[in-house]
């Protein structure tokens, strides 16, 4: 089966998508994913920037109407959900294989 | 305060920006000619950084400021079609504007695509009727007629008269060779730090 080109997603966008799944605006996204990945990843705003812009061109995030606020709100989008599925999938297959994890220890 | 200054490298232009910052000057301007204009101030706790963005329309702009405006960066110097952009803000934690190395690689490609484009300008006036013939025979620039066939004293305040305008215009045409020589430079140096960021493992 051919995959999807856009996988696999880079670290900090696979994290901004987990965040989507719920609408989020910018600066909250940062905080989301720097508590999601216990500290590990702390988005920078022009990262941040790049990442929605190209999120939104490939229309896997859609903007939100959100009244009069300057904050700008996003949330996935359909195909957005299907390719974060994807990933996951991906990566838990990785994680499957690695010997001693523990999904392997049952003998 | 005013200061003029030409960078070819942005990351030049970076530091100096923060040294000036920390003496007490914040710039608040820039025009394309290469002149800063700055503002004393008693905060010393500031950095400032170059983004580099093409924002192509006023509400791209708008976003583009907001969103750096969550994160507490002010958006000093650079407006829509001016890809430059200036920000400053309290450093605390973060004062980085790319957090990994994928953005960061994708800033260096979209300098080098600007600035391979952008050579493309001065390479056409290179090669335009005028400019060719002062590569090849700078005593083309001189337009006094008969000026060659001159003697002595006649030839020697003809000459140095003129002098002046042929100077003008053989620079002219040899900076058009020199500004396409430094956006090609900039195209390559660009490039190659993009390639490099990307392929750290």
């Amino acid at each position: 089966m051919n995959r999807n080109s856009l996988l696999p997603l880079t670290e900090t966008t696979y994290y901004i998508m987990l965040v989507l799944q719920e609408p989020a605006h910018g600066y909250l996204i940062m905080q989301k994913v720097e508590e999601m990945s216990l500290g590990d990843v702390r988005i920078a705003a022009g990262t941040l920037y790049g990442a929605i812009e190209n999120l939104l061109k490939l229309q896997l995030i859609e903007r939100m109407e959100d009244g009069d606020n300057r904050r700008k709100v996003y949330v996935l989008t359909e195909k957005g959900r299907e390719i974060l599925g994807q990933d996951a999938k991906r990566m838990n297959h990785m994680t499957s294989l690695l010997k001693g994890s523990d999904d392997n220890e049952e003998i | 305060m005013r200061k003029f200054k030409l960078f070819v490298n942005f990351k030049k232009e970076e530091e100096w920006l923060n040294v000036w910052l920390q003496k007490g000057y914040e710039l608040i301007k820039v025009n394309r000619m290469g002149i800063y204009t700055f503002k004393t101030t008693e905060q010393r706790n500031q950095v400032i950084k170059i983004d580099f963005q093409v924002l192509k329309t006023k509400d791209h702009l708008e976003n583009y400021e907001a969103l750096y405006e969550e994160f507490g960066w002010r958006h000093i110097a650079g407006n829509k079609g001016y890809s430059h952009h200036y920000l400053i803000k309290e450093k605390d934690g973060q004062n980085v504007l790319f957090s990994d190395n994928p953005s960061e690689a994708a800033l260096y490609k979209r300098l080098a695509t600007y600035y391979g484009t952008a050579a493309i300008i001065p390479f056409v006036f290179l090669f335009n009727h005028n400019a060719v013939t002062y590569y090849f025979n700078p005593k083309a620039a001189y337009l006094t007629q008969g000026l060659w066939q001159m003697e002595n004293s006649d030839f020697w305040s003809a000459f140095l008269f003129e002098t002046p305008f042929a100077f003008m215009r053989i620079s002219s045409v040899w900076s058009f060779f020199i500004i396409t020589l430094i956006f090609l430079y900039n195209f390559f140096k660009y490039q190659t730090t993009a390639k490099k960021i990307k392929n750290k493992l």
